[in-house]
């Protein structure tokens, strides 16, 4: 791993977009933009500077230049981008006092960029304000001087440049910087798009006296000064300095007199900036045109709807479609946006944020404040009323910011990742089998903070950022720990070293002793310890609780926090399980007993290894399972105890069949129990579970 | 008094923990922070004054470690504040000084060319980590 960047402000996710000539940028509208090529050991900041000061023009000794001459310099990097022309320096020479040649002097050195040299532009007489003309390059940082013996009839034969466009647009300073106050860059139609001007709201306000704003928990950089600040719905001032992380000073003092505690607060470039987007030049991917004032003038800014946030862009098929938070609008170019942009309402749908649409099969997922829909360009079609319960209240829509989405092809499923209750980040996933139309719910021992596609042999792989790793997602047999680095297989097989299931022998409320248990996985890809793999206890019941490892030493397992009931001897552990259930739907007893039979019939894959399975019933849409009144122990693997209501499973069980009858229903010659629900919930081992047919008999 | 801890804002060197005060405004009370050390257990690496005035907690802390704290929280009169909540302690703000590439990962891209594969993602430390040709 390669640390190519530190210090970013981690207020919200960066964006990262692939240009058309293959460098990365990558912007999260709070920090410079910034580019990386693949090349370098370091990302750079996106944009060649403008020198900060001009230099001094003069000719030298008696000849035959004369005239009215401007000259400029501009820095290039090493692969020839150029930035934007430093102020002119000007000089008039009469006749009577001609020159042989021109001395620069004073030229500016440093940038503290990428910069590797610079270029001497002048005009020749008569074409000031219109071309100029390149005099001369040099090829370092560090010359302060240069002569220069071109005559008019020899420049004007260099290459040449226009201030203006043809319609008045800046041409040589087109190379402006990407803006930095907007946290979604995207690449579409050789240009890279930049959108979703960003709001800072970390942290609190401390105190405001006069100009000066103290804050806490905030990190305040140079991009915010000049942008607005505003705290608690009092009317905006301007940022005239950012003195350190946690203070700065504004413009004028009306945003006085919220200075006691813990006001929340906003800093932001402009309110108009949440319905604009700006681009690049065409081919030029860092290059922003900037008018006289210092403007950006590649913008386009969406109509009024009474919704102005534009939270994302998504390039499909020929179009840019940009996502409000409740309107899509579709914007198409023949190639030169400032002339020919099309902008128009597609849908009244929108998008929670940059990453929650993905593209599928030509067309898109998206989600919103309403839920989940595909979108086809124009059309919308909502796929997410079986789960739209989790939308009315399980989400916790104040931190949809960390909000993602993620296609797996081979899976043929789309995960939507998102905070439940007071999550921060997601640890759940919304998912949708688009093929069998089907949801389930997934929930991680771990926060799932992004997710992606990586190629990995060979193979587009989802990839997620757990913790402190990324991690192939949904592959292998555990959770936070790997044996090899080997994925996708079914069984983990015969382990050189370590165990991940085992049988407690004693235990305090942080750790469990197990005094046969091999946990040297020292020789292991990814140890438990390294992420904190999740430990489950199951107990005797089949019922259990999980906590997060924190070390293993000796057979001594310690968790990050203690257990809600103290492990007892005789409990199973299991390191890197994953939890699973499924609750089916509501099935109605078919009324005669004696014809029909009433039992449940599983068919699963015999495992090598032990795990837990455990099936429940619930009758007349009880909220609680039946309970067991007898202990049971049956020699096919099938075990309850009195009072408990997990009927356990022993996968190893060489039949890969369990049946289980519940004749038990009725009181007198009619039904008490005239529901069944049935619910199956399980640990996974060493082996991955397959079920392949639960069948209930005796019901309709 | 009730007392909702609420958000955990880091800072570079000192937590700051902002709370809402229900009830009668106790006497300031204290807290202390303890780290889980997976080699020894729980390790108190502060100790400091919650200010019911300001509503705010704040301790220094010597170090930044990657690692799982517990906010313990002891309040005065008239109702007895015991207000545990554990936390990940990462610099939400970005931190160079952290450990390098560590802490949550919140912002992945591949960046894939024919002869290269490359993994981009962004730490909750503000690190930017590349691992080259990912497989």
């Amino acid at each position: 791993m390669t640390v190519i960047k530190s210090g970013l402000n981690t207020h919200q996710p960066a964006s990262m977009a692939e240009s058309p000539d293959g460098v990365l940028y990558i912007a999260n509208g709070i920090d410079t933009p910034l580019r990386w090529d693949a090349q370098t050991t370091s990302a750079e900041v996106a944009g060649i500077a403008k020198p900060a000061s001009g230099f001094q023009l003069a000719g030298t000794t008696s000849g035959s230049i004369y005239g009215k001459y401007d000259a400029y310099i501009r820095y290039i990097d090493k692969d020839g981008q150029r930035g934007n022309l430093s102020t002119l320096s000007s000089i008039t020479i009469t006749s009577g006092a001609a020159v042989t040649s021109f001395a620069y002097s004073a030229i500016p050195t440093s940038s503290g960029g990428r910069e590797v040299g610079r270029e001497l532009w002048r005009t020749a007489d008569g074409t000031s304000g219109r071309t100029i003309y390149l005099d001369a390059t040099l090829d370092d940082m560090s010359t302060t001087v240069h002569t220069s013996e071109r005559t008019d009839s020899n420049l004007i034969l260099q290459t040449s440049m226009n201030l203006l466009t043809s319609d008045g647009y800046p041409n040589a300073n087109r190379f402006g910087k990407p803006p930095d106050h907007m946290g979604v860059v995207v690449s579409y139609g050789d240009r890279m798009w930049y959108g979703a001007s960003v709001e800072y709201r970390g942290g609190m306000v401390t105190t405001i006296v006069g100009t000066a704003v103290t804050m806490h928990g905030a990190r305040l950089g140079q991009t915010m000064v000049d942008r607005k600040f505003r705290v608690a719905g009092k009317l905006p001032a301007t940022i005239a300095s950012v003195d350190s992380t946690t203070t700065m000073t504004l413009s004028t003092s009306q945003a006085t007199g919220y200075g006691t505690a813990n006001h929340h607060y906003a800093i932001y470039k402009d309110e108009d900036e949440r319905s604009r987007i700006y681009f690049s030049e065409s081919g030029e991917p860092e290059s922003f045109p900037l008018d006289s004032d210092g403007n950006h003038v590649n913008v386009l800014e969406l109509q009024e709807d009474g919704d102005p946030e534009i939270t994302a862009l998504m390039p499909l098929y020929s179009y840019l479609f940009i996502f409000k938070n409740r309107h899509v609008y579709r914007l198409s170019t023949a190639g030169d946006p400032r002339r020919d942009a099309s902008v128009s309402l597609v849908a009244e749908r929108g998008c929670l944020n940059q990453r929650c649409w993905c593209r599928v099969e030509g067309t898109a997922f998206v989600w919103d404040e309403s839920g989940i829909y595909i979108f086809k360009g124009s059309e919308t079609q909502a796929v997410s009323g079986p789960v739209q319960d989790y939308f009315r209240g399980t989400i916790n829509w104040d931190q949809k910011k960390w909000f993602h989405v993620q296609h797996s092809a081979d899976e043929e499923t789309v995960r939507f990742f998102a905070a439940f209750d007071s999550d921060t980040y997601p640890e759940h996933a919304l998912c949708f089998n688009y093929r069998l139309q089907q949801w389930h719910v997934e929930e991680y021992p771990f926060e799932i903070g992004c997710s992606g596609l990586a190629t990995v042999n060979g193979q587009s792989r989802t990839v997620v950022g757990a913790d402190h790793t990324m991690t192939l997602l949904g592959e292998g047999v555990l959770d936070g720990c790997a044996e090899s680095a080997t994925s996708r297989q079914d069984s983990l097989g015969d382990l050189s070293s370590g165990q991940v299931r085992g049988t407690v022998d004693s235990a305090t409320s942080t750790t469990i002793t197990d005094d046969d248990a091999d946990l040297d996985f020292s020789a292991w890809h990814v140890e438990p310890t390294d992420v904190g793999a999740p430990l489950y206890i199951i107990d005797t019941n089949g019922d259990w609780q999980m906590r997060r490892i924190s070390g293993i030493s000796g057979q001594v397992i310690t968790v990050q926090s203690a257990f809600s009931t103290t492990p007892s001897a005789g409990d199973t552990w299991a390191i890197g399980a994953i939890e699973f259930e499924a609750k089916f739907g509501t099935f109605s007893y078919l009324p005669l007993e004696q014809e029909n039979v009433r039992q449940l019939q599983l068919r699963y894959e015999q495992q090598d290894n032990g795990s837990t399975l455990n099936l429940r019933r619930y009758v007349n849409h009880s909220e609680s399972p039946e309970t067991a009144e007898v202990d049971l122990n049956r020699e096919d693997g099938v075990q309850v105890n009195a009072g408990s209501a997990n009927l356990q499973c022993d996968l190893t069980d060489d039949t890969g069949h369990l049946q289980w009858r519940f004749d038990d229903g009725f009181e007198g010659r009619g039904p008490s129990e005239r529901m069944l629900e049935v619910e199956l919930k399980g640990v996974s081992g060493a082996d991955k579970t397959k079920i392949y047919s639960l069948d209930i008999d005796g019901v309709e | 008094m009730a007392t909702n801890l609420g958000d955990f804002p880091l800072t570079d060197a000192h937590l700051e923990v902002g709370f809402t005060d229900e009830g009668t405004t106790p006497s300031d009370p204290s807290f202390t922070i303890q780290r889980l050390d997976p080699a020894s257990g729980p390790t108190t690496v502060s100790e400091g004054t919650a200010f019911a005035n300001t509503q705010l907690i704040k301790a220094g802390l010597t170090t930044t470690i990657i690692g799982s704290y517990t906010v313990r929280l002891y309040g005065g009169a008239p109702r007895v504040v015991d207000y545990t909540r554990r936390f990940e302690m990462y610099d939400p703000s970005g931190d160079s000084s952290g450990e390098n590439g560590a802490g949550r990962i919140i912002a992945v891209q591949a960046f894939e060319k024919p002869e290269v594969r490359h993994l981009v993602w962004q730490t909750s430390n503000g690190d930017l980590v590349v691992r080259k040709n990912a497989s």
